[in-house]
Parts: C-alpha cells; sequence; structure tokens
C-alpha cells in the first residue's frame, strides 16, 4: 500500500464526509479535526519502506505513488513538513467548532490542506507550484463561504499565486534544460530574478502582501488566519526545499543577504503598517507580516541553528494564530458593535485568548513568538546594531498596538454584558491562551516536531 | 493566421462587456491556443488543452444562465475607448517583442511565439483593467493560456498537462461561484 495514496484517499473522503455533514453545526468540524489529526500522526510516524504490524497484521507502506508518470513520495525529506500541515488543520478544525467560520471551511479546508501536502511531495519538487495555485483557488471558497459578504482580498491572492506559478515554473525549466551553476553568472542570475519574484509573492514579502490586509477587512479573522498559515507554511517548506536541493543556490552568499534585508523590511514595514491600522483584524494581518519577516530574517542570517528556531517558530505562529483568530472570531459574534469596544467585559476569556495570540505574534516575552527573537537577538554578532534595532523596535510597536487594542476592549464605555463563553466554548479559549503561554515557557515543547523537520533539510544545517 | 484569431479574440476579451460573448470569445481563444501547441507537439496533448477550455467556458455558461442579477458596470471599471486605446498599445508591444524568441526556448515556431506574447500580454492588460471577479478569471485563463502555448514544449508531460489544465477549470469554478454568491459579480472590485 502507498503511503501518500492512504493520505490523499484519505483527505478526499474526509473532505467528502464532511461537506455532506455541513448543515450540522459540529460534525464536520469533528470529523475534519479527527481526520487530520489521524492522517498528521500517520504521515508522521507511518512506517515507509519497512514492515510493520498492527494487531497481528502486517503490512508494508510503500513511499512513492505514481499518478500519470509522475511520483508523489512520501520520505524523510517532508513527512515532517506534511504532518505539520495536517496538525495545523486538526487544530484549527477542532478550534472551529466555536469559531464557527463558515460551512465550506471543513472540506475545503481539507482540500486545500491535501493540495499544500501534495505540494510537498511531488517529484520534481518545482511542480509544487502548480498545487500551491490550486490551493489558492481553494483558499477562495473557504475566505469566501456561501453565507457571508465576498472578500476582494481573496481575489488579488490568486492573481499573485498565478503570477508566483508562472514565474516558478519556468525557472523550473531553465535548471533542468539550461544548466544552471555558479559558473553561469548570468543564467544564475535570470533564475535568481525569476525565483525572487516567485518566492517574494509565497512569503507574502511587501509588496505582494496586500491581499492579506485586504482580505482581513471581510473575511472570518478565524479563516483568514488558517489560510494565511498553511499557504505562507507550504511557501517556506517550498524554500527550504529548493536551498536544501540547489548547491549552487545555497553557496551563493547574495541569497541569504538578500533573505535578511527582505526579512528585515517585512519586519519593518509590517510592525509600523500594524501600529497604525484602525481596525483589530488589519492590525494583526501586519503583525503577521513582521512575524513572517522575522522568520525570513532568520534564514538569512546563516545563523548555525538558524533552521532549529525558524522551524520551531512556524509551529508557535500556528497556535498564536489560532488563539487569535479563535478569539476574534467569538467577539465579532458575541459583540454588536464593530469596533469591538468593551467586547472584553462581554467576553473576557475570548478577547484574553485573542489577545495573547496576538502577543505571541508581536513577539511579547512569555509567549512563543518570543523565543525566536531572543535567539536571533542573542546569536547575531555585534555588526548587526541596525537587525537588532529594527527586531526590538518591531516588538515594542506591535505590542503597544496590541495593548491599544486591549484597552479598548476592556473599556468601560462599551457594552457591560458577560458570561457569553460558557462549557465547551470556554475550556477551548483557556486550551488556546494555555498553549501559547506553555510554548513560550516550555519551548522545548515544540521539539518533538523541529527534530523530524530537520531530517528533512540536511544540507541546510551548520 | 492563429496569431492573429489569437490577438482579435483577446482584444475584443479586453473590450467587450458581455458576459454571454465574453464567453464565446474565450472558447474562440481556447481553439486557437490548442491549435498553437498543436504546432509543436502531438495533436492529442492539443486536443487536452482544447478539452479543459472548452468544459471551462461550459462552467461559465452555466454560471451566467442561473444567475438572476443582470451584470452591472463596475463602480472603478475602465471605458469601453480606453480599453480598446489601451489594448491598442498592448498589441503593438507584443507584436513588437514577439518578433524574436525572447523565451529562448528552442525548437518553437514563429507563430506560437507570437501568440504566446499576445496572450501574455493581454492577460496581464485584462488583470490591470479590471476588478471583478469574472473578467480576472478570464484574464488569468488568458494569461495561463499564453503561458502553457511555451510551456507545453519544455515540460510535455502528462499529469503537468493535466494539472494546469485543471488551472483552467478551477478558475471557471471560482469565477462562477464568486458570481453565484455576489449575485451581480461585476460589482467585486478585487484586482490589483
Amino acid at each position: 500500500m502507498s503511503a501518500p495514496a492512504v493520505i490523499f484517499g484519505l483527505t478526499a473522503i474526509l473532505s467528502g464526509g464532511s461537506l455532506m455533514l455541513r448543515r450540522r453545526i459540529w460534525a464536520p468540524f469533528a470529523l475534519a479535526a479527527l481526520g487530520s489529526l489521524m492522517i498528521g500522526v500517520f504521515a508522521l510516524t507511518a512506517p515507509i519502506e519497512s514492515p510493520g504490524s498492527l494487531f497481528g497484521m502486517s503490512f508494508k507502506f510503500e513511499g512513492g505513488w505514481r499518478i500519470l508518470g509522475r511520483l508523489v513520495a512520501l520520505s524523510d525529506r517532508n513527512r515532517a513538513p506534511v504532518a505539520f500541515l495536517y496538525l495545523t488543520g486538526a487544530l484549527f478544525f477542532g478550534a472551529g467548532m466555536i469559531a464557527r467560520p463558515g460551512r465550506s471551511f471543513a472540506p475545503v479546508g481539507l482540500i486545500t490542506l491535501g493540495l499544500l501536502a501534495g505540494s510537498l511531495a511531488i517529484e520534481p519538487f518545482l511542480y509544487a507550484a502548480i498545487f500551491l495555485e490550486l490551493a489558492a483557488m481553494a483558499a477562495i471558497l473557504v475566505l469566501n463561504p456561501p453565507d457571508l459578504k465576498a472578500d476582494p482580498g481573496s481575489l488579488q491572492l490568486l492573481v499573485l499565486y498565478s503570477l508566483a506559478m508562472i514565474a516558478i515554473l519556468f525557472t523550473g525549466w531553465l535548471l533542468d534544460n539550461v544548466g544552471i551553476t555558479s559558473v553561469t553568472p548570468e543564467l544564475a542570475s535570470k533564475v535568481m530574478t525569476l525565483l525572487a519574484l516567485g518566492f517574494s509573492i509565497l512569503m507574502f514579502v511587501p509588496p505582494f502582501h496586500f491581499w492579506l490586509g485586504r482580505a482581513a477587512e471581510t473575511a472570518n479573522p478565524f479563516s483568514l488566519g488558517f489560510i494565511a498559515v498553511v499557504l505562507q507554511s507550504a511557501g517556506l517548506f517550498f524554500l527550504l526545499r529548493f536551498l536544501d536541493s540547489l548547491e549552487w543556490l545555497r553557496t551563493e552568499p547574495e541569497v541569504f543577504t538578500a533573505a535578511l534585508s527582505v526579512g528585515l523590511l517585512m519586519v519593518g514595514l509590517g510592525s509600523l503598517a500594524a501600529a497604525a491600522q484602525a481596525s483589530y483584524s488589519k492590525m494583526v494581518a501586519y503583525a503577521l507580516i513582521a512575524d513572517f519577516g522575522v522568520t525570513l530574517f532568520a534564514i538569512g542570517s546563516n545563523q548555525p541553528g538558524a533552521l532549529h528556531i525558524v522551524l520551531f517558530h512556524v509551529g508557535v505562529r500556528v497556535v498564536s494564530l489560532a488563539a487569535w483568530g479563535l478569539g476574534a472570531a467569538v467577539m465579532g459574534r458575541t459583540t454588536s458593535d464593530g469596533h469591538l469596544i468593551g467586547a472584553g467585559r462581554v467576553n473576557p476569556i475570548a478577547a484574553s485568548a485573542s489577545l495573547i495570540g496576538a502577543l505571541g505574534l508581536a513577539g511579547f516575552p512569555l509567549t512563543g513568538g518570543f523565543v525566536i527573537r531572543w535567539a536571533l537577538l542573542r546569536s547575531l554578532p555585534a555588526s548587526a546594531d541596525a537587525g537588532v534595532l529594527i527586531l526590538l523596535c518591531s516588538m515594542l510597536l506591535v505590542t503597544l498596538a496590541v495593548g491599544r487594542w486591549a484597552a479598548q476592549f476592556f473599556s468601560s464605555a462599551g457594552e457591560r454584558e458577560t458570561g457569553l463563553a460558557r462549557g465547551t466554548n470556554r475550556w477551548i479559549l483557556l486550551a488556546g491562551i494555555l498553549l501559547c503561554l506553555l510554548l513560550g515557557g516550555f519551548p522545548q515543547l515544540g521539539m518533538p516536531w523541529v527534530a523530524p523537520a530537520l531530517r528533512g533539510f540536511a544540507n541546510l544545517q551548520h | 493566421m492563429t496569431a492573429l484569431i489569437v490577438s482579435g479574440t483577446a482584444l475584443l476579451l479586453t473590450v467587450f462587456t458581455g458576459r454571454v460573448a465574453r464567453i464565446g470569445l474565450l472558447a474562440v481563444q481556447y481553439a486557437a491556443v490548442a491549435w498553437l501547441t498543436g504546432l509543436s507537439l502531438p495533436l492529442q496533448v492539443a486536443a487536452v488543452k482544447l478539452v479543459a477550455g472548452m468544459i471551462a467556458c461550459a462552467i461559465l455558461a452555466v454560471s451566467e444562465s442561473k444567475q438572476q442579477a443582470p451584470a452591472q458596470p463596475a463602480g472603478r471599471e475602465f471605458g469601453t475607448t480606453f480599453r480598446l486605446f489601451a489594448s491598442g498599445l498592448g498589441l503593438v508591444a507584443a507584436f513588437g517583442l514577439g518578433q524574436r524568441n525572447w523565451f529562448e526556448v528552442p525548437d518553437l515556431r514563429q507563430e506560437a511565439i507570437l501568440g504566446s506574447t499576445v496572450l501574455l500580454t493581454m492577460g496581464l492588460l485584462q488583470l490591470g483593467l479590471s476588478g471583478s471577479a469574472f473578467r480576472v478569471c478570464l484574464g488569468l485563463m488568458t494569461l495561463l493560456s499564453g503561458f502553457e502555448v511555451v510551456y507545453g514544449l519544455t515540460e510535455p508531460s502528462l499529469a503537468v498537462l493535466a494539472l494546469i489544465a485543471s488551472i483552467h477549470i478551477g478558475l471557471a469554478l471560482v469565477a462562477s461561484y464568486l458570481g453565484l454568491i455576489s449575485g451581480a459579480p461585476e460589482e467585486m472590485q478585487g484586482a490589483p
């Protein structure tokens, strides 16, 4: 039996199942969450190409699956990222029971995960760009459920991903047929320009980030958080695989210098824009850009152990975004005021979850987002004063912006009703808060994901 | 000759406002693209592109027939004269650029280079000139068609061909879905 076939087959079955249950409130989310969890654990732990047994029955999973002459493979190179995507899905689908992001969230969200997993498993890996484009199409359906107002930002996402796909596929052709090496500088420069365009879009680098701010105006914050984090994470894994596979690229110092500069630009612009926003969702959308920038900055720093903290941070971001999106969605549903004035007094647990998630994106101490920033600040050489300054200013700016919203949420000028977070809702929100703080206080809890993920990028480790 | 047909359909797709007419023009454009692909690749490969294109057009046509609200001109849509002028400029630029093999892909026929360049240019122009979901998806289909004429030669794998064909069908589904949920799709502003 082929492991990729099991993963994609199960994804299709679960998607169909949750589509049939879409009119129920809990059932599609519960099914999608349990199914995603199962697939994630399977991707991470299934014995590939070696015999195993369960309840006395012996079996063997093959790592490859051939479709129309192309190979879809699950191996040590990609099993941790594939598992990461499905475990992210399990978290978001589970929390979706109280966030209520729309009827299409669970079935189409599963399809999105399947396509992104396909982008990680396809060989040659350059065809990942096509799967990412298809995932962007599915994302439109997640961001625009039939019962909500259409979101224009998602259309911009589709246009940008189409351009990225074209750039990356053409790069692939150049790499395969023209033979780029470090001794063909002219062609290498062409390839790098196309790659820079493609990956700038996939990494949400300004000015290709604008769809996120636009989508934040109308989309459900929980859906937006899910789409942003899975698309960007898949793009990041794609970038790391590129660097890991192409020696001429990873030995080119300019590549890391560019990542460092672009990362700092994202950190600076994202935090400035976050501080200037009058909408809570848009503030967090720009804080997310700054947070993505920190990841690129860490990759570009090329310090020993940088990949460890990048992979850890990718996991932390999922938890922070889920907590933020969940709290924001619950607050938005239980408060009549669009500016959320006094929303924290109506629903203090939801407001706290949302604010702690946002603080995680800001890199506030005691949250998971602080770990990567602290590691970077400690490991950067003395000559990188500008980087240290921008990083510290960004943390301060985004924290102040979150603080401003906290004051607004708990302002006495707004609504006074309390007690809307009850029963299961309260426990899920509290679990989100606890998880954010646990990852900040005990970063070693993230190591079970980091260790297998590192095996996939052996050439990038110092 | 095929390059001229492609130029004509791409120009009219940019200028026309009637959605039924644009679906018809898109079908003609897909037929021309299949012909251009067939210049360098086996007929079966070209036929796959044609079938995928026709399925996409059929999806758009069905969703068009189901929409109750008449198409409204969007607030930020450009006027016909401006679009005609911009398309003319775009075509001149594309014809200039398409005189040589600027893709640097070997064994590419002159007609395919010209057709592909025109489609890429007009696709980008359509994306820039409109914000409606329907027009943006049509622009993307035009852009991707231009890319495929060249890319099909460099990567003739059946799996990749099927995946790219599925993108056209996906775009048609997205345009239809957004059209159906927003009632009057032309009002949706979304292009960069």
